[in-house]
């Protein structure tokens, strides 16, 4: 059911990053017809372009009824994941905050209430960002079939593992970097952000951006060297997520007495963990497909609250628990 | 694989732990060694991009950025390309810097395109400060950037006809444009916001008039006339 959930939970979010700017499009095109009248309207809407033209038709189909007064749809969603706006509240994630904060600007008030939410989520459920809601690792999860379609075929893809320390590198000295330069590096290296952005462009302006040369090269790495592999050892944003739910509260454990030993759940982690050996720690997203997988139902979510059994607490404390599996 | 212990209160130093605290120091030197000299490259690749989008550019300091937007050293601190304030915008005046640059992915009002109608949505979105909230009705106190009248290429100002476009269209016509005799427009650079609807309306192909972003922290936008 958790499983469902996940699987629900990202469609959903992969949705809203399509239709935030597709809303948007509509605003304009409400905007335009209460303003300059029908005529002048359906020119300013002709000349977006195809695919924008595309979205305001499609949602005028949608929206047939509604008021022309009505307050527009972007007053209560827009954006996506890294700045995500539901209501009058704007929410960013975490690696947004931690840019904004290294740059210098200040305005930290205003940074650390708009980061609330997704902090105390991951402080308590741990990385379950990048498994739930990112768009990219939803995307990259579909092209599991496309890797498996590739050894059937007899493409050489690899395997490959690196140290699970270089995505804190790339955090470390990406924070120092923004502090140092006086601008933002994050977004433009942090895939979330990158593929919010070129929707955004090619929906709403039908153009695209260098992002997605950027997404295209982390897809076919993902395809070609190793599953995962911005996610596990690359990604600035994971890094910080991992670090912060590094003493998460929900994790996924083992009941040892019905665990079998048949190794099926680490040969399904997308991220090379272990969770035979409970070695799973701060980088599992609960992405459930080790549950998912366990012929026995040894694994499950469960709470870990202070005095309770911590099987992965050793696991936690070091980074290279896969090497060791 | 075995792996250096943590330093921990009254345990040895290891050799290992030890070259790796030199080489994170080592790394930490380079990566904000290599930053500070590519200091210069935030704002010249934006202008050579600028120039690309916007004819006239080449003139201007810095781009013209949304409504509320905070001093432009700043806002490049605080501006993390989420997009929201061009998300909300009514009109799609807000565009984003192209390309990959440093500066890519930051708003900006192309006013040659759309100008800003100063609704003031997007200042009351942007999660970062990046641009300070403002209602609608405090239009007057927003500093975008300045138009300049090219008398070169005004019809009134040349003799080539009737218009009073740029005229009509300012939300403080009257204040920040005035009409001189025979219709010539005139700024008043005190009162103008820099909205840019009237470099948007200007009938001139290569518009007479054009806002002028302020420039950034000393170094103040060149006139074009």
């Amino acid at each position: 059911m958790w499983y469902l959930a996940r699987k629900t939970t990202q469609t959903l979010v992969f949705l809203l990053v399509i239709a935030a700017p597709a809303a948007a499009l509509y605003d304009v095109a409400q905007h335009a017809r209460s303003i300059y009248g029908e005529s002048l309207a359906a020119r300013r809407i002709a000349e977006m372009g195809a695919v924008p033209d595309l979205m305001v038709r499609a949602q005028e189909y949608i929206w047939g009824s509604r008021s022309r007064n009505a307050p527009p749809l972007s007053e209560s969603l827009a954006g996506s994941p890294w700045a995500l706006r539901i209501g009058g509240y704007v929410m960013i994630e975490p690696l947004n905050a931690l840019g904004a904060l290294a740059a210098g600007g200040g305005a930290a008030g205003k940074i650390l209430l708009a980061v609330l939410p997704l902090l105390l989520l991951t402080i308590v459920l741990g990385r379950v960002f990048c498994g739930w809601l990112c768009p990219v690792h939803f995307l990259l999860e579909m092209t599991d079939s496309l890797r498996a379609t590739l050894v059937r075929l007899g493409v050489p893809v690899r395997n490959l593992r690196l140290k699970r320390g270089v995505k804190f590198a790339v955090l470390g000295l990406g924070a120092l970097s923004t502090s140092v330069i006086g601008a933002q590096i994050f977004p433009l290296i942090y895939p979330p952000a990158v593929f919010g952005r070129e929707m955004f462009e090619f929906i709403f302006y039908g153009s695209l951006g260098g992002g997605a040369i950027f997404l295209l090269a982390v897809a076919l790495v993902e395809i070609f060297l190793s599953r995962r592999i911005w996610c596990r050892y690359l990604c600035p944003g994971g890094g910080l997520y991992a670090l912060l739910g590094s003493f998460r509260v929900v994790s996924i454990n083992r009941v040892p007495s019905l665990c079998d030993s048949c190794g099926d759940c680490n040969e399904t982690c997308a991220f090379g963990l272990s969770p035979m050996t409970d070695r799973t720690g701060m980088e599992c997203t609960s992405c459930l497909e080790c549950v998912r997988s366990c012929p026995t139902d040894a694994l499950a979510i469960r709470l870990n609250l202070p005095g309770h059994f911590r099987p992965h607490a050793d696991a936690a404390s070091s980074l290279s628990g896969e090497e060791a599996a | 694989m075995k792996t250096a212990r943590p330093l921990k209160k009254g345990a040895k130093l290891h050799r290992r732990t030890f070259v790796r605290l030199i080489g994170w120091a080592v790394s930490a030197l380079a990566v904000g060694g290599v930053s500070w000299l590519a200091r210069p490259l935030v704002q010249r690749p934006l202008r050579r991009r600028l120039a690309e989008d916007h004819p006239f550019a080449v003139y201007v300091s810095g781009p013209l950025r949304p409504p509320g937007a905070v001093e432009e050293s700043l806002f490049r601190k605080r501006c993390t390309g989420c997009y929201l304030c061009g998300e909300v915008c009514p009109v799609k005046a807000i565009r984003f810097v192209s390309g990959t640059g440093l500066a890519s992915a930051t708003p900006l009002v192309l006013p040659n395109t759309r100008g800003c109608i100063l609704c003031m949505r997007c200042t009351r979105v942007c999660p970062t400060g990046a641009l300070s909230p403002l209602e609608e009705e405090q239009a007057d106190q927003v500093r975008m950037g300045v138009a300049v009248l090219d008398k070169r290429t005004c019809l009134p100002h040349i003799h080539r006809g009737r218009c009073e476009a740029c005229y009509t269209v300012c939300p403080f016509k009257g204040e920040a444009i005035i009409q001189k005799g025979l219709l010539k427009p005139e700024v008043v650079a005190e009162k103008c916001v820099g909205c840019g609807l009237c470099e948007e309306v200007c009938p001139v192909p290569t518009k007479a008039i054009h806002v002028l972003p302020h420039g950034t922290k000393g170094r103040p936008a060149r006139r074009l006339v």
